[in-house]
């Protein structure tokens, strides 16, 4: 009996460290697959973003596509607007960590630690600075740095004028 | 009245020291002062300055880079080249394309320009702009992301401000 549940112990543990291994994606559709190892945020979208408002606004989003997973940031710094656009090979999440880890084209890996993976509200900190998915802090955050609308007000106002891709 | 005093402070917090001067004047953010600038870019990264003076936005903020001394000190298509590689990583393997590079003759003499293209529709950025060369015999590159693509007139300024540089 004992040994029986050494074994299962043993057995148990093992799919627990296989489940708790960091999980990788490159594209929308490996995201679709492997979904329920990430974040709730990405769980329903394939594009994300995130403000920060205090003192210097920050506008930042992650993207995954069919075939490329893109950042994009820009913030303010006194009078100066600076923008970033990168490229990431890989996004991975580690559930117990709760670390977003994108791994730039670059070489360079971003990690985003996730305080708070559920959408509406949900909140990551990259590099000590708190950004929130919350619409009305991205949307104040955006309208700051310009150049950052929602995509989906961008393709809604292309169907308008007849000029969508 | 309180964002304007905000807005001075931050002024005077973020002018850092550059490790060059311009003629220009300008302010330099160093990537240790803004943490979230240095997070996505390679390790010459070292922050970006800002050109008061300049009206066009997009001409307004240049990343800086700073390399490790090279065994060249003169420019070529080669040095070049290894520097945007450190700068870029993996140029045959990144999306971002290379699509020229060329020296011209600078005042601190024989410097590279390079543009760099986003093929990926809609970026925000669809070219950068990355002139590199040697500042008091020392190897820097200074980007231009720009918003749109690349002009006579924007090239003249991105040549102008690295001109100024000393």
């Amino acid at each position: 009996m004992a040994l029986r549940f050494l074994c299962f112990a043993i057995t148990f543990s093992f799919i627990s460290m296989a489940f708790a291994e960091k999980v990788c994606v490159k594209n929308a559709k490996e995201l679709e697959a492997k979904k329920e190892s990430f974040p709730k945020f990405l769980q329903e979208k394939k594009e994300v973003s995130f403000g920060h408002t205090e003192i210097r606004p920050i506008a930042m989003r992650f993207q995954v596509t069919e075939d490329k997973i893109i950042a994009q940031y820009a913030l303010k710094v006194a009078f100066v607007r600076i923008p970033y656009v990168g490229y990431a090979t890989d996004i991975c999440y580690d559930k117990d960590t709760q670390e977003l880890v994108l791994a730039m084209d670059n070489k360079k890996q971003v990690t985003a630690k996730v305080i708070n993976d559920d959408p509406p509200n949900a909140t990551v900190i990259v590099r000590e600075h708190t950004l929130t998915r919350s619409s009305e802090v991205y949307n104040k955050a955006a309208k700051i740095l310009g150049g950052f609308e929602d995509s989906l007000q961008k393709t809604l106002a292309d169907k308008a004028t007849g000029g969508a891709q | 009245m309180i964002q304007a005093l905000t807005s001075i402070l931050l002024s005077l917090t973020f002018a850092g020291t550059a490790p060059i001067q311009s003629k220009e004047e300008i302010k330099f953010i160093s990537k240790n002062e803004e943490t979230i600038l240095g997070a996505f870019k390679t390790d010459p990264y070292i922050g970006t300055i800002g050109r008061i003076d300049e009206k066009r936005e997009d001409l307004t903020a240049v990343d800086l880079y700073a390399f490790k001394d090279t065994k060249k000190l003169t420019m070529d298509k080669g040095l070049c080249k290894d520097l945007l590689k450190q700068i870029y990583g993996p140029l045959d393997k990144i999306t971002l394309k290379v699509k020229t590079v060329s020296i011209f003759t600078s005042p601190t003499g024989k410097t590279c320009e390079a543009q760099i293209d986003d093929p990926v529709k809609n970026s925000q950025i669809p070219e950068r702009r990355t002139i590199v060369g040697f500042i008091k015999a020392k190897p820097y590159a200074i980007e231009f992301n720009l918003a749109k693509k690349s002009d006579a007139d924007t090239i003249e300024n991105t040549r102008k401000f690295w001109n100024s540089l000393r």
